[in-house]
């Protein structure tokens, strides 16, 4: 058990009575950021068992650092997300003072996978895999139409501030990239226009999305949400770093972008081509920049972990997605069998 | 080559890894961390076996493409012939950055082709895009 939680028990226990009351049990963390931590927790009622999460500021932590959304603007999202007919986790209980669990809420706990490789290719999801990138294009555009009027405030990004952001933290590591300047270069000389500030998830892609054998569950991480360009959405999804594996099918390793567009389309969503093309350079070269800084915290001594130094020999791979993008070429010819 | 961490410090990872077996968390997480352990030992091993031919390879590229650079500053011929190679790669970022150098100079994409192609060979050669343009595919259709 985490330290901490033994002393919140008792907290939890009287807060659970906004919920129906019912025994604790199965109090776990899920998982736990530098900032926020998420635990799993159920609630042994006369009507059954509810199966629910805590997300809550670490203690001691500020709650909300970065680009992205606070505690309190999550909460709102996913109750106007649902609102809008988007697959979320229903958002229970928005945390007070007097809880004494600090800033946070309480959410339904979603059944189903989330693994992006078990997702690609697991034979259980073949049915749900042929639906999905329509589904995930008409969650997206649902997503899209919530009028950031309708929100708490959220911190806002043009394409510009985005490219800024992404130039300045690749100089910080220092690594010499030819072909993320070529990249730089083309995305500076192809900056949208700004577009009208619209609500945009900002991590939708597989790794955050959750799903069972019928199909899309949860749009899940809220935690990057803000206001910018929709087709950024788009265009993540679709990077070639989450494909695992199924390079051919470009949304998220499960589906095809006509499929993607067309859920988008049907459902109100405005396509835009051209500043898709720019996202998705941009979401390249981002993944490349996130990358390089996993190995920068391995060098730094911040994160020694396997994993980290890993993941540094990564940022070659999004060199050639970069280059298939900006420089495409014809692949290797099939040889003639002898 | 750029690899991030470099050779030495993808062994010292892994020998890292190895001190950390009595206090593992799980079993489970334990065995994942020891497959990028072993892949990290793999990445090390090619570039020890590729890394000096893909060096060489890259350092005759950039030359021939400042050669061809007008208003280049001639370079002087370099006694020890790798040294010259982080100062090209930044010199080649340079020109990239300030424009004197982009796609339609001869040369500069099957540069970084090759370059990207090279060191993918070295951090993960089963990359898709790897092997699009480096393997072809069986003949048999899949």
């Amino acid at each position: 058990m985490q330290p901490g939680s033994n002393d919140d028990w008792p907290a939890l226990q009287a807060m659970a009575g906004e919920l129906g009351g019912g025994q604790l049990s199965g109090l776990r963390r899920l998982s736990g950021g530098a900032s926020q931590e998420t635990w799993a927790f159920d609630l042994q009622q006369p009507a059954g068992l509810q199966v629910l999460v805590l997300r809550r500021a670490r203690p001691g932590r500020q709650a909300g650092e970065g680009l992205g959304a606070s505690l309190a603007a999550e909460y709102a999202l996913l109750r106007a997300a649902a609102h809008a007919g988007v697959p979320v986790p229903q958002a229970r209980l928005l945390l007070r003072p007097e809880h004494g669990l600090g800033d946070g809420f309480v959410m339904q706990r979603l059944n189903g996978e989330t693994l992006g490789r078990r997702i690609v290719a697991d034979a259980r999801f073949a049915v749900a895999r042929g639906g999905l990138a329509r589904a995930c294009g008409q969650a997206l555009a649902r997503i899209h139409a919530i009028a950031p009027s309708a929100l708490p405030a959220l911190p806002s990004a043009s394409a510009a501030d985005v490219l800024d952001h992404h130039q300045r933290w690749h100089a910080t590591h220092g690594t010499v990239r030819p072909v993320f300047e070529l990249a730089l270069r083309w995305l500076r000389s192809h900056v949208p226009a700004a577009c009208t500030p619209t609500l945009v998830h900002g991590d939708f892609r597989n790794g955050n999305l959750m799903i069972d054998e019928r199909g899309l569950v949860g749009v899940l991480d809220w935690e990057l949400a803000h206001l910018g360009d929709p087709m950024a959405d788009l265009a993540w999804l679709c990077v070639n770093a989450w494909r695992f594996g199924r390079s051919d099918l470009p949304v998220g390793g499960f589906g095809a972008r006509e499929d993607l567009y067309a859920g988008y389309v049907e459902a109100g969503g405005p396509l835009d081509e051209a500043r898709l093309q720019f996202w998705a350079v941009l979401g390249t070269l981002k993944w490349g920049v996130i990358c390089d800084s996993m190995a920068q915290s391995w060098l730094d001594g911040h994160d020694r972990s396997v994993e980290r130094a890993a993941i540094g020999r990564r940022a070659s791979e999004t060199e050639l997605d970069l280059l298939e993008l900006l420089a495409p070429r014809a692949p290797a010819q099939r040889t003639r069998a002898a | 080559m750029n690899g991030r961490p470099n050779i030495t410090q993808l062994n010292q990872a892994v020998a890292e890894f190895g001190q950390q077996v009595s206090t593992a968390v799980g079993a489970a997480l334990h065995a994942y961390h020891a497959k990028v352990a072993s892949n990290l030992q793999d990445i090390a091993e090619r570039e020890a076996v590729l890394g000096p031919a893909a060096d060489v390879a890259e350092l005759a590229r950039l030359r021939a493409l400042f050669a061809e650079v007008p208003g280049d500053v001639p370079g002087d011929v370099p006694s020890n012939v790798l040294a010259d190679l982080p100062a090209l790669q930044r010199r080649l970022c340079q020109a990239i950055a300030n424009g004197s150098v982009d796609l339609a100079t001869p040369g500069l994409a099957e540069h970084l082709w090759s370059t990207a192609l090279d060191q993918a060979a070295i951090d993960q050669p089963s990359y898709s895009t790897h092997r699009r343009h480096r393997s072809p595919p069986p003949a048999k259709a899949e």
